[in-house]
């Protein structure tokens, strides 16, 4: 699935300077690459600041033990979704974990800690290699993105000289909410239709 | 709505930092190791941003994009979509930095509180990036065969991609 990117990566480029060589605009597109090179160190310098704020804030959360607690206060939620899961089950606690972060807004922890959840998911898979009920729900929830804290663009919007930069907030939380609904559903309307065929 | 977004972040710093000082964490210190932490991610994103950023300056200014959105251009009216607002759709489940990076163009072009500034960080945020989320988790227990995953992905991103251009739409008037 890497191909893809690097390929569509290739085709800015490629596409880009033959729709450029056929209007003549060859000049103008190497100076903006020229400046987006600038650009892009300049937005980084402006993110930093933000994202290093942020990983200070909830470095305190997680010594104070609140990430856990997140993790206890969610529980009930998460049974529901996954029955065949004993209480108390490792698997249970890292995808509590990583749901977590991925709440607050911080997909780099999130990564980690979602990698773990599939090893625990697939040392209880019946069907080991292929792709079991918890991980299709598992990863349905991870790709509908949900979201308390979507700091990366808060910082985008900040940055831009946004009024109110935090205003997207319950938006998107209520997007990402019916995206993953869409997702699950799909999941298991599909599951229920093997069944019946 | 604006109440509870503009209290999100202030409510949550306070309490995360009352909660550090009821548990007798070192607040001051603490966050300081956390940050030079969030440094470091910060900067491993540089890489990404020119990467992306340049990729997509070029793509711009050639003029490629506009040709591609006046293709897409009669499937974003049927549903009211801008479109500016169609390639973001595009090229979402493909690549989170890619969408990162036209999203930062639109809000910029635009204003971030403008209509298409602010449909542009709904749907950038309104779902994670299926091929990245697919690729990375799957390959890290070894299974190759997504089954019906993708779909799912897809269908996932699609229901929240029409929902935040909706949301948009119906906040902004």
């Amino acid at each position: 699935m890497f191909a893809i990117i690097n390929k569509l990566w290739l085709a800015l480029f490629f596409l880009g300077y033959l729709v450029a060589g056929a209007t003549g605009r060859v000049e103008e597109t190497t100076m903006a690459l020229l400046r987006s090179m600038e650009g892009s160190v300049k937005f980084s310098i402006g993110i930093i600041g933000f994202l290093a704020f942020w990983s200070g804030i909830l470095r305190i959360a997680e010594e104070a033990g609140m990430t856990r607690w997140l993790g206890r206060v969610l529980h009930p939620l998460l049974a529901r979704l996954f029955p065949r899961l004993p209480k108390g089950s490792p698997a249970l606690g890292c995808i509590t974990l990583s749901l977590a972060a991925n709440l607050l807004g911080l997909s780099h922890a999130a990564t980690p800690l979602g990698i773990k959840a599939m090893y625990e998911l697939e040392k209880i898979n019946p069907t080991p290699g292929e792709i079991s009920d918890e991980i299709a729900v598992y990863l349905g929830l991870i790709l509908g993105g949900i979201s308390l804290i979507p700091s990366t663009i808060i910082a985008v919007r900040a940055q831009a000289g946004s009024q109110s930069p935090s205003s997207i907030i319950f938006p998107m939380f209520l997007a990402t909410l019916v995206g993953t609904g869409v997702a699950l559903l799909v999941h298991f309307i599909i599951k229920k239709t093997r069944k019946a065929g | 709505m604006k109440f509870l977004s503009e209290w999100a972040i202030p409510l949550f710093i306070l309490l995360v930092l009352a909660g550090g000082e009821y548990k007798g964490v070192k607040v001051y210190e603490t966050f300081l190791q956390g940050a030079e932490e969030g440094l470091k991610t910060g900067i491993r994103l540089l890489p990404i941003f020119l990467a992306i950023f340049g990729g997509i300056a070029v793509f711009r200014a050639s003029g490629a994009l506009d040709f591609l959105c006046r293709l897409c251009a009669p499937l974003g009216n049927l549903l009211q979509i801008p479109q500016e607002i169609l390639p973001l759709g595009l090229i979402k489940p493909l690549s989170g930095s890619g969408t990162l990076g036209l999203m930062i163009d639109l809000v910029q072009k635009h204003g971030p509180d403008s209509l298409i500034g602010t449909m542009a960080a709904l749907v950038a945020g309104c779902s994670e990036t299926t091929f990245y989320v697919l690729t990375v988790y799957l390959g890290a227990i070894k299974i190759n065969r997504p089954k019906h995953l993708l779909l799912m992905g897809l269908l996932g991103d699609l229901a929240a991609f029409l929902t935040a251009v909706f949301i948009a739409r119906w906040i902004l008037g």
